[in-house]
């Protein structure tokens, strides 16, 4: 088994919702265990993405809306390939896509979106994510009579263009906008989060700005203020 | 029925920085001590080595290491005329969710107040005059003065082990250090971390101005150091991923690195873990509390008996559980009556995002709290006879923006965001962005207060917490006055773009993230009419109940507020084994 696979079957054992805990225990000294806490590793995403959440439509969909935002050019991979679509993909499958942090008691009121400038509303982050997909599509549909990823370049811009600009809403005010904002911090979070998570492959987006990556210690560079330190980056996990 | 344990000297709910502090003085006088804490156990070496820290995704932006609404949240509104709605995804409430409480996560800026921030009042009147605090009749003094709090913020840095030059010990004022700052009685014990780049054009510029750009105190030690409970930390290595992180390398100052390891040795200390406190008790006179009752995992409610209660439980916890066992009289603010709740304050921010060109500022390279500060236009150093506010703010440039995700959303005004030009865009302006920072007071206001939400509830049926606060025109102003100052700074700095912020521009959200310091509630004074606690954060209406943290504050400083609450707590903490045990009673 090569390591990146080890690593990957370990994550799936230990594939821990939230924190690690020792149950609500009465503690009279440091618990013995003093190794690393193996539930606090993180669970990398499997090569290639499982397909969870976007399939079919939705997924054609996210793809285009995403290769939109960060497209394939000189400077490098476009987020899909790079694998921004089974980072999101991952992430809508486990807790974060599940809402689990969020506090979802009723009664929501009419106002609060206004007081708050919420983002999500009652349900969970992959309800919203899917709904909002089909919602860029069947705009799509109306305006052109295809779905959001048959469309040309220039008639997709422009799609997101009315979403940035809160010009197009799908639920009440601003909530175009929010639509697109979430959209693209989980497009920036793909693209340079760690590649373990499934996105930024081949550290693409880490290289594209130079960062070094999972680095810990700098007290070498410190003094060399105001020069190209031409520092590799690295991963979490090993990547090629 | 409820399970009763074995009654204990102390009870102290919460075990972060305040909570630590108290039981390290109290169990080393002898005291048994019982903590209890909603989080579970979490320690640097075993949950976030430097195997797992180097994650942005997973700490900084899903911030996996903070409390999140799901399990304690509160709501909001800007004034008493709205109804409050809860606050559902995380922003700016952001609590520790482990034992060591936001101190595991913190940022690590290790203030001391300055001498005229514990006494805005008094000093108002003294330097201007009646006239100048129209509007603000809440600012009080806190009854207690810097000098008095001198050898306490002293032991919590020696604890800490914070690095800093000192700008003025016994009233010699020193170069480097800040020359504003009140006297320290001897230099920080361990030395300055280096400057990055971005500081350096901080300090020339800033000092071209004529200003005082100092080393800002930090909670990450400057050289290999053993602190005075036996506990050793390691130098800072810059690893920059440090706020909102845990820290792998035992440099990071923390409950967890340099108090509970000597606490766990002591015999007369015992840790609850995951116990959600909901309640004190009071004895049937109604004058003391007799202990608390938590909720374990399970559900089962449990009885501490306790002779002291002292709650570290953070601002909000603080002032929730006064109000959930009825201790003290709620504010009210149309009578302008009872004290709990009362004075609720924030941090006013302000400043400015600044883009160079052609500059190689390595961002990477830094650490929560590593950076230069000016506080020539903090507090009262600066004359407002012609201003229409009081107070001001530190002015800062920090080295901690390296990160990418975070930093992907920080590109010049009218840059591209997305879409053709945005990789270029990107790449050209990594290396070319700083911030400066104005982190400024906050005075109280008739309507701005905590009470119990009569709508939302937590999981174990208990009402949630209910904030309204809004800025007060004093703070506005003093934002605008700073933005000012940042865009004169940024200019002087040679950046290309200047964009400025203002977080009391408009109404105040839990969704805008301007600033996590929230204080008051609680506040500490010499008056019982206008205080809930007294000069040691003892209450006014339980002599046995010490509610201490940020919630004592009367009004907040351009300053974060953590060295002020380990001071306050372990000087608390003094008076009970010194006075209050032999004689329980008021301490006033
Ligand atoms: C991201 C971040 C950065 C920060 N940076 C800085 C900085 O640079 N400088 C600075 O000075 N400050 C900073 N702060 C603030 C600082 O972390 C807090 O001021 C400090 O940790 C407060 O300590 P405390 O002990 O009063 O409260 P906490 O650390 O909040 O500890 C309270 C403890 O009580 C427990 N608790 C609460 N309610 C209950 C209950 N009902 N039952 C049982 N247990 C309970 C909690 O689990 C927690 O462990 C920062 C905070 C955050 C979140
Ligand atoms: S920057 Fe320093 S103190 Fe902060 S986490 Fe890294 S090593 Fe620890």
């Amino acid at each position: 088994m090569k390591r990146r696979d080890a690593l990957r079957s370990m994550g799936a054992l230990f594939a821990a919702a939230g924190l690690a805990k020792v149950g609500a225990v009465e503690l009279k000294s440091v618990p013995p265990q003093t190794g690393l806490n193996r539930e606090m590793l993180p669970s990398p995403v499997m090569s290639g993405g499982q397909g969870n959440v976007f399939k079919g439509q939705a997924r054609a969909t996210l793809t285009a809306v995403f290769d939109r935002l960060i497209p394939h050019d000189e400077l490098g991979a476009s987020a899909s390939e790079a694998g921004c679509v089974d980072y999101l993909d991952a992430q809508m499958n486990g807790p974060y896509g599940e809402s689990k942090d969020l506090y979802l008691d009723r009664p929501l009121r009419a106002d609060e979106s206004a007081l708050m400038g919420l983002t999500i509303s009652l349900r969970t982050r992959r309800d919203y994510t899917l709904a909002g997909l089909l919602f860029i599509d069947n705009h799509a549909q109306k305006l052109h009579g295809r779905a959001f990823a048959e469309l040309d370049g220039e008639q997709m811009d422009a799609i997101l263009r009315q979403l940035d600009e809160g010009r197009l809403d799908w639920e009440g005010a601003g909530s175009g906008s929010r639509l697109f904002e979430f959209l693209l911090l989980s497009v920036r979070e793909g693209y340079f989060a760690d590649p373990l998570y499934g996105g930024n492959r081949g550290m693409v987006g880490w290289k594209l700005v130079g960062f070094p990556g999972a680095r810990y210690d700098y007290r070498q560079y410190i003094d060399r203020r105001g020069q190209d330190l031409g520092l590799e980056p690295i991963s979490l996990i090993p990547v090629s | 029925m409820a399970i009763q344990r074995k009654k204990a000297d102390v009870v102290i709910v919460g075990l972060g920085w305040a909570g630590s502090l108290m039981a390290e003085e109290l169990t080393r006088a002898g005291l048994e001590v019982v903590a209890i804490d909603r989080g579970p156990w979490l320690d640097t070496a075993t949950d976030t080595p430097p195997a797992v820290d180097p994650d942005e995704l997973r700490w900084s932006i899903r911030r996996e290491l903070l409390l999140q609404p799901g399990e304690y949240t509160l709501t909001f509104r800007n004034n008493s005329g709205q109804t409050a709605v809860p606050t559902r995804e995380l922003k700016a409430f952001q609590m520790g969710k482990s034992v060591g409480g936001a101190g595991f996560h913190w940022a690590g800026m290790a203030w001391r107040f300055s001498e005229w921030d514990f006494r805005v009042r008094s000093a108002t009147l003294e330097r201007y005059g009646a006239a100048k605090l129209k509007g603000l009749d809440q600012v009080q003094d806190w009854g207690i003065t810097y000098a008095d709090l001198e050898p306490f913020y002293d032991r919590f840095e020696r604890i800490a082990g914070i690095s800093g030059v000192a700008g003025n010990i016994n009233g010699e004022i020193r170069p480097g250090g800040n020359p504003f700052e009140g006297p320290r009685s001897r230099e920080f014990p361990t030395p300055p971390l280096k400057d990055s780049r971005l500081m350096q054009m901080y300090r020339d510029s800033t000092a071209q101005m004529g200003m005082h750009p100092f080393y800002i105190p930090v909670a990450h030690v400057g050289s290999a150091y053993v602190n005075p409970l036996g506990v050793s930390m390691a130098p800072c290595t810059y690893c920059g991923y440090c706020m909102f992180h845990g820290c792998g390398n035992y440099s990071k100052s923390s409950p967890q690195a340099c108090v509970i390891p000597a606490l766990m040795r002591r015999k007369n200390f015992t840790l609850i873990t995951q116990g959600y406190v909901t309640k004190i008790h009071k004895a049937e006179d109604g004058k003391t509390a007799t202990g608390v009752s938590y909720f374990d995992e399970q559900g089962r409610e449990v009885v501490q008996p306790a002779d002291i209660v002292a709650l570290c439980s953070f601002t909000y916890d603080n002032a929730r559980l006064m109000m959930l066992s009825d201790i003290g009289k709620q504010y009210d603010p149309v009578t302008q009556t009872g004290t709990i709740g009362r004075a609720y304050n924030y941090q006013t921010c302000a400043g400015a995002h600044v883009w160079f060109e052609d500059e190689t500022l390595n961002p990477f390279i830094g650490a929560g709290g590593l950076g230069i500060q000016v506080d020539d236009y903090n507090g009262d150093n600066f004359d407002h006879s012609n201003l229409d506010f009081i107070g001001g703010a530190g002015l800062l440039t920090v080295s901690r923006e390296g990160m990418p995700i975070g930093r992907s959303g920080l590109l010049p005004p009218g840059s591209p965001r997305w879409g053709k030009g945005f990789k270029q865009t990107y790449k050209d302006n990594y290396q070319n962005y700083g911030i400066i920072f104005g982190q400024g007071t906050s005075m109280p206001d008739r309507d701005a207060y905590l009470s119990l939400d009569p709508n939302y509830k937590d999981r174990w049926g208990t009402p949630l917490l209910r904030m309204t606060f809004d800025w007060n025109q004093n703070d506005r102003n003093m934002a605008r006055f700073i933005e000012q100052r940042a865009v004169d700074i940024g200019k002087k700095m040679g950046a290309k773009h200047v964009h400025t912020f203002n977080s009391a521009a408009k109404s105040w959200s839990p969704y805008d993230e301007n600033s996590n310091h929230t204080q008051g509630g609680m506040v500490m004074g010499e008056d019982p009419r206008t205080s809930a606690v007294n000069t040691y954060l003892q209450s006014w209406d339980a002599h046995n109940v010490f509610v201490v943290g940020a919630s004592a504050f009367p009004t907040n400083a351009g300053y974060n507020p953590t060295s002020t609450v380990g001071a306050l707590a372990i000087r608390t903490a003094r008076a009970i084994h010194e006075k209050y045990q032999h004689n329980p009673g008021s301490l006033v």
